[in-house]
């Protein structure tokens, strides 16, 4: 957690995402194609070592999810939250936090689309994490 | 691959529940005296010891053999989680199986913390974000499955009122009284769908198992079959607690877990007769229920409706109240499970027997992505 985001939030782990435009950065197998998220260098699908960073599509639909009411051990937010899992389109799912005014909205199949967003971290600075938003059908 | 039947010579368990400073080393000192004392052996007999826990600290095993004599056997501690007892009882059958030793026992300890379990399993970015909780997989699988098959908020409840209601007859549960599924659903919401009286507490116990080579004689309950597997990439939703999935066929955990222990014992879901099963939450009994082959996918709802999963039904799971009644001390539960049935199957169970019970069942799921299946039957 070295280097600091835009408005002063630390990314929760380096490499997850990229901040303009905002995307989840995955790895894409050199040899096989098989995407990953996060990134790492050996391929869980051919064990190929050798992998390009790639921007994971920014918008998905639920495939499944939960609204979680107590909150977890060492947990930065507040509760209820959602988390979930995503479709994206292009092959992958990813496990997200779901964002909503209204948690209700949270629904599987619903679209959602990623925004980085901040939690308040230990010592009151700022953790940036990443989410979707559900959007209109 | 063909696996020779191995004895389940004597079993014992601790109660499972709360037992203030009691240390979870002398709990598996208790069960493994009574599963010595089931089995009519003396400690010195036994060959070799495998010690399943996740929470005991180093040489768990070995401190259970300092109490009860070190009589200078291997020793071996096993951590799978929640299947960590299934993981014991393959390498004890193992061990036997490739004729190192004649008489080995397994046992399962634990004495765990209260509230959702922190567990070193997620990396710790994941920590502060709020997607390192593991009933959250819980919560996935059910609601897609009420999703795609209908599955009601009731039928849920109605897994935990049956096996609170088999509880009242196991003296050795955390919890021994019924709750009403009206009860199971004015509790408070956890992780949605899944309400705090759907999902198992973490809790202490311990239970052991003494196996052992040779033909089994009339009336003696063996292990025919076991399977082993791991959740692979394709699984989105699962104790492997995924940051990501692929998107493309796959058959889960449990299905193939159960496959190879039904071919390894030469029967099918229907040759069963009791079944004790990881209902970690009420939603995950009634997935499990298809993924061993008791109904069809889709048909875990209704089952537990019609009542087939009750004591005195077509095929009773969890006599034992399961994990939602003793709770799940889980280096412990798996070990908990291969008790019940062996206790069912030698007609000894009391009030909560399930008559004429020869072929059982025990399931266990842990983090990691891992299951265990073990099939046992009265010779
Ligand atoms: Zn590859």
């Amino acid at each position: 957690m070295s280097e600091v985001a835009q408005g002063g939030a630390t990314p929760v782990r380096e490499g997850l995402f990229r901040e303009d435009p905002p995307a989840l950065l995955g790895a894409r197998c050199e040899n096989c194609g098989a995407l990953r998220f996060p990134a790492l260098a050996v391929c869980a699908r051919c064990q190929h070592e050798g992998a390009s960073e790639v921007a994971l599509p920014d918008q998905g639909r639920v495939f499944t999810y939960t609204i979680v009411h107590a909150p977890p051990p060492g947990y930065a937010g507040e509760v209820p939250y959602a988390l979930g899992v995503v479709e994206l389109g292009d092959g992958l799912r990813v496990a997200a936090t779901l964002l909503a005014e209204d948690l209700a909205a949270v629904r599987i199949s619903a679209p959602c689309r990623l925004e980085l967003f901040d939690l308040a971290g230990e010592d009151g600075a700022a953790l940036r994490t990443y989410g979707f938003r559900i959007g209109e059908e | 691959m063909a696996m020779e039947p191995t004895v389940v010579s004597g079993v014992g368990m601790h109660p499972f529940g709360r037992f203030g400073d009691k240390s979870p080393i002398e709990m598996g000192v208790e069960a493994l005296r009574e599963a010595l004392a089931d089995a009519g052996i003396a400690w010195g007999e036994v060959d070799a010891l495998f010690c399943a826990h996740m929470y005991a600290g180093t040489g768990a095993g070995h401190k259970i053999a300092t109490a009860i004599g070190r009589t200078g056997i291997p020793i071996v501690n096993v951590e799978n989680a929640c299947s960590s007892g299934g993981a014991a009882v393959s390498v004890a059958r193992q061990a036997i199986a490739s004729g190192e030793h004649g008489v080995v026992a397994a046992v399962g300890i634990e004495k765990m913390p209260r509230g959702f379990m922190k567990m070193d399993y997620f990396e710790p970015w994941r920590e502060p974000i709020g997607h390192a909780v593991n009933p959250v997989q819980f919560a996935y699988a059910i609601q897609r499955h009420m999703y795609e098959y209908g599955t009601t908020e009731r039928q849920l409840a109605l897994v935990a009122e049956k096996n609170h209601r088999h509880s009242v007859h196991n003296p050795r549960a955390m919890y021994q009284k019924e709750i009403s599924a009206e009860e199971v659903l004015a509790s408070r919401m956890v992780v949605d769908p899944l309400r705090l009286l759907m999902l198992c507490t973490p809790d202490e116990g311990a239970a052991a198992a003494i196996l052992r080579a040779g033909d089994a004689r009339p009336g003696d309950v063996s292990v025919v079959g076991q399977g082993m597997a791991t959740a692979m990439r394709s699984q989105a939703i699962g104790e492997h607690m995924p940051t990501d999935s692929t998107i493309e066929p796959d058959v889960p955990v449990s299905r193939r877990a159960a496959q190879k222990a039904y071919e390894q014992a030469g029967l099918g879901p229907d040759d069963l007769d009791v079944i004790e099963l990881q209902d970690t939450d009420a939603g995950t009994e009634i997935i499990a229920t298809e993924e061993l082959g008791l109904c069809a996918p889709g048909e875990g709802g209704p089952l537990v409706e019609s009542g087939a999963t009750t004591i005195g039904g077509r095929i009773p799971v969890n006599p034992s109240g399961g994990l939602l009644s003793k709770g799940e001390p889980v280096g412990a539960s798996a070990l908990g499970q291969v008790f019940e049935v062996v206790t069912q199957l030698r007609g000894r169970a009391g009030a909560r027997q399930v008559e004429g019970a020869r072929t059982g069942l025990t399931h266990a799921l842990g983090a990691g992505g891992n299951c265990s299946v073990i099939v046992l039957q009265r010779s």
